[in-house]
């Protein structure tokens, strides 16, 4: 008697006292699947119609379309071992003589002939394929490859539950086995650096239309230049250092378009593709490249560009100026942006579309607003960087007596925020300590405003807190699960 | 500015409260779930000619064969036995003759020995299998030790070590792990839908002897089919009149399956750097593992046979099977209609956790979970690029790391930096590595800075 033909089960032996007694009555065999399967004899299922259309073709006239190419259209390999195949192969290879000469539709005749015994699907038909089982072996190799273009699609159908023998089930395993060993995880998100910097070019797109409408042809220029410039020198430094190209990660095309908009639209050609030169190749190259620089390439080269040419890099222009008299106009070169005392907008409209002077693209609020939203909608940047910075700007304004909203649209806060301070090489990795960093950036920017000459202070902010990167997430390192105290 | 940490549920003298919401953790990646052999009914494998049945199959000590070569063996007999507290005997798991004692190759780079058993096909029960006799906790170690159980979540740990819980440690949770996180993997779903009245027989008797008052089952909410099935049965006014067990829908979220995060999803406790779930007063079973327990105890027949998932853009037709251990890879995929494209990766496990094979003849252990084949178009082969230091994996790490920082210590061989940035608390779960944009190799650094920090220890 085996165990489990007892249906009434008493766990824990029949007449022990202890508190434990289960006396579960089961309705299912528990057993079940530890009963052997075994192999059932050699029998065959009931062979499906379409099955002896595919098989309908002999040797010879399945080697003509092997040669002969006709089999294009075939769908891809699915070597199924099932039965179905082997019944209207062996019946073929009675019937081979005759088929020999027919042509493929006269094979349909032959077809029909061969469905009527099969149409009784109850009936199985052992005799035919035990005649010939050495003959299973060749046909099978062959039928997975030939599927002439005019054959319907076969049906998939599961294969009944046992094992073939040797020869037919291998026609399934018959791979070259090129297995690749490699470390787990095997599945990828699927987002790249490039598709990283792409979506920052999306992001940029807004604004750098606003710049070209406000600035005419002058700011595509710039644009162009600063472009062109950053990756021809990120070539050309990665093929002197012998080391991988990397400008197709798009990085150097990001940082020539953030220092564009950083420049006065009338600046001097030059200066530009210094700017850019000195952008990738001093302050990201020399360091390592992509991933390794110690500040942000594009506001470091506008910071040596506005200490090496300062009266250029403030010389600003209002919008327009190229609509109304060209470039020689008395627009083109006014002066100051509206931090300074002299040049005020007119209303808070302006500020927000940017109808003011300044920088190719630090003008239009709503520009860079629009590509901030992209870029959190892409989980791009997270929320931190840009809403601490630009609430601390705003918070410390107002407590200094200024006009917060004034101090957050004008200068370069909102490029800067959104942009510029959101680079993922010099800002803190972890949440905390990206707080901290935003909260670092306002703070600075506010008090150069305030308490020094400069005009604006955005850039320096953020350079002094690149630089404090390291010390800051040492400080806000996360807490690992499961730790009680804090990694120091 | 740091982040309050949710306090724990139950208090040292009040009740358990039941959560309705699992407890929000750190990190976690959404995956493509790919359940599609979610449907399909387990079939049981037609017995393969021979099996090779490791002597290393669990956590712990590698087992010494009982038998030699030439000997017949049957269905459940002991061929292996530990030879530490940490192990677990091994049975046969079909009847057979020896054919011999060989030795074959792990996973992990080891050698273990291994019977290989040429089977007659006739699955002949041992005649010493008879259903244990289970009244206290310390007759289930003892019977779950003889059943040769190890953790069938894909861990493989001893369960009775498990389950021998020491004197001074004080459980009042049982949480059962349904959550099977892994893309592709529905084997314990199976074992949800198909066998539903195991599962909560097993949770039942564990309950009794484990004497607590808190069942916590975790399925994710992406089967619900299984959270229904398993909450009407559980809803039982006989077999549990105060409502103790209870199903918690669980964010569809990896690695929810996990065992620190799964104990911290359902408790909110927080199972510390090295410490146990036994330590927060939680015992973590596998629900395949529950109910193997039930079947044990009613029928005696120990751990022979596996249901594994067998899935992936190269398998022809995926489906659960039933496998004898120790059966090889090929043989089953053979019966899952062989491949449809030249196979590129063959993996022992999800695709997230799972060890690439290069032999597909390798035989499965007790703990496999599942065979996922992949083909050419679904294998990603690029190279490395550089760090661009975006912070994705920090985002995504369950538990609470710096990958990327501790790739820069691994570089740096800085055994101190390692500590500092507690490598030896990551769980190798991948979420670093599948979100990286540069598609850096993440989880093998982090393998390196386990292995540098044990090297230098043992220096030490």
């Amino acid at each position: 008697m085996t165990p489990w033909d007892d249906d009434t089960i008493v766990i824990g032996g029949a007449s022990d006292d202890e508190d434990v007694s289960f006396t579960g009555k089961l309705e299912r065999d528990p057993g079940e699947q530890y009963k052997p399967v075994k192999l059932p004899p050699q029998k065959e299922p009931e062979p499906e119609p379409e099955k002896i259309e595919d098989t309908s073709l002999t040797d010879e006239i399945e080697a003509v379309i092997e040669i002969g190419g006709i089999s294009e259209d075939q769908p891809a390999v699915s070597p199924q071992p099932t039965e179905e195949e082997n019944i209207p192969t062996s019946e073929d290879e009675e019937d081979s003589d005759e088929a020999i000469e027919e042509s493929p539709e006269d094979q349909d005749f032959q077809a029909d002939d061969i469905k009527e015994p099969s149409e009784d699907t109850e009936k199985v038909q052992p005799s035919i394929a035990e005649e010939k089982p050495e003959d299973k072996a060749p046909e099978n190799e062959k039928e997975p490859t030939d599927k002439p273009a005019a054959m319907t699609k076969r049906e998939e159908i599961a294969a009944p539950i046992s094992l073939k023998d040797a020869a037919e089930a291998e026609s399934g395993m018959d791979f070259e086995k090129n297995l690749l060993v490699s470390s787990s995880p095997h599945l990828h998100y699927g987002e790249t650096t490039k598709i990283i910097m792409q979506d920052v070019i999306i992001a940029l797109i807004p604004a750098a239309i606003i710049s070209v409408i406000y600035f005419g042809l002058r700011a595509l220029l710039l644009i162009a230049l600063c472009v062109g410039t950053s990756v021809l020198s990120e070539y050309i430094c990665r093929k002197i250092m012998k080391r991988r190209q990397t400008i197709g990660d798009y990085s150097a095309v990001v940082t020539g378009l953030l220092l564009a908009f950083s420049l006065p639209p009338m600046l001097n050609p030059i200066y530009a593709v210094i700017g850019s030169a000195i952008a990738i190749v001093v302050v990201k190259q020399m360091f390592g490249g992509i991933g390794m620089n110690f500040a942000n390439p594009a506001v470091t080269a506008r910071i040596v560009l506005f200490l090496s040419f300062a009266a250029d890099m403030s010389a600003f222009s209002r919008p327009f100026f190229w609509m109304n008299s060209g470039i020689d106009s008395i627009d083109a070169v006014s002066g100051a942006t509206p931090l300074a005392e002299s040049s005020m907008p007119t209303s808070l409209l302006e500020l927000f579309v940017g109808y003011h002077a300044g920088c190719l693209g630090e003008t239009c609020a709503i520009a860079l607003i629009l590509g901030g939203c992209f870029l959190l909608l892409r989980r791009i940047i997270t929320w931190e960087i840009p809403v601490c910075f630009i609430g601390t700007v705003f918070v410390l304004s107002w407590i200094f007596g200024q006009d917060p909203l004034f101090a957050i649209l004008s200068g370069g806060v909102m490029l800067g925020a959104i942009f510029m301070a959101t680079d993922y090489t010099t800002s803190p990795v972890n949440k905390t300590g990206k707080i901290v960093f935003g909260i670092g950036c306002g703070l600075l920017t506010v008090i150069i405003r305030r308490f020094t000459n400069m005009p604006e202070g955005v850039s320096f902010a953020i350079l002094l807190m690149n630089i404090l990167v390291p010390h800051i997430e040492r400080l806000t390192s996360p807490k690992p699960f499961g730790e009680e105290r804090k990694a120091a | 500015m740091l982040m309050k940490q949710a306090k724990p549920i139950s208090k040292a003298e009040g009740e358990l409260i039941f959560p309705t919401r699992p407890f929000k953790g750190y990190g976690g990646v959404i995956l493509p779930h790919l359940k599609g052999t979610e449907n399909c009914e387990s079939q049981i494998l037609p017995t393969p000619k021979k099996v090779v049945i490791s002597m290393q199959q669990h956590v712990g000590a590698p087992c010494n064969p009982t038998v030699k070569a030439g000997d017949k063996v049957f269905v459940g007999q002991p061929i292996g036995e530990p030879t530490s507290y940490v192990s677990a005997p091994i049975h046969s798991s079909v009847s057979g003759t020896v054919k011999a004692i060989t030795e074959i190759l792990l996973t992990s780079g080891q050698r273990a020995k291994a019977v290989e058993i040429e089977s007659d096909g006739e699955q002949t029960l041992w005649s010493g299998i008879k259903p244990p006799r289970v009244n206290n906790m310390e007759q289930l170690c003892e019977a779950v030790k003889a059943s040769g159980l190890v953790g069938l979540g894909g861990a493989g740990f001893p369960a009775h070590v498990k389950l021998n819980v020491p004197k001074d440690k004080k459980v009042d949770t049982l949480v059962i792990n349904g959550a099977e996180c892994e893309p592709y993997l529905t084997a314990d779903y199976r074992e949800m839908v198909e066998h539903p009245d195991d599962v909560l027989e097993g949770i039942y008797l564990l309950k009794a002897l484990l004497k607590v008052e808190r069942v916590i089952i975790g399925v994710e909410s992406n089967k619900p089919k299984a959270i229904k099935i398993l909450s009407d049965m559980a809803y039982n006014e006989e077999r549990d009149p105060y409502n103790h067990v209870r199903v918690l829908p669980l964010k569809a979220q990896y690695p929810q399956g996990a065992e620190k995060t799964l104990v911290h999803a359902c408790t909110g406790r927080r199972i510390g750097k090295g410490k146990l779930p036994a330590d927060v007063g939680c015992i973590v079973m596998n629900i395949t593992s529950v109910a193997f327990i039930h079947r044990y105890i009613t029928t005696g027949i120990p751990l022979v046979s596996k249901r594994l998932t067998v899935d992936g853009s190269a398998v022809t037709e995926p489906k659960n099977v039933i496998a004898p251990i120790g059966t090889p890879i090929s043989d089953i995929i053979r019966f899952c209609g062989g491949y449809k494209a030249e196979p590129r990766k063959l993996l022992m496990g999800g695709p997230m956790m799972g060890i690439t094979m290069y032999d597909e003849d390798t035989p499965i252990l007790k703990q496999n979970n599942g065979i996922i084949v992949f083909a050419a178009e679904s294998v990603d082969e690029s190279p490395a690029t550089e760090c661009i230091r975006c912070g994705r994996c920090v985002a995504a790490c369950p538990m609470h790391l710096q990958p990327l920082t501790i790739e820069n210590k691994v570089t740096k061989r800085d055994v101190e930096g390692l500590e500092r940035f507690s490598v030896m608390s990551c769980m190798e779960c991948g979420c670093c590595a599948f979100v990286c944009p540069a598609k850096r190799k993440l989880v093998q650094y982090m393998r390196m800075g386990k292995t540098i920090l044990r090297k230098a220890g043992e220096k030490k």
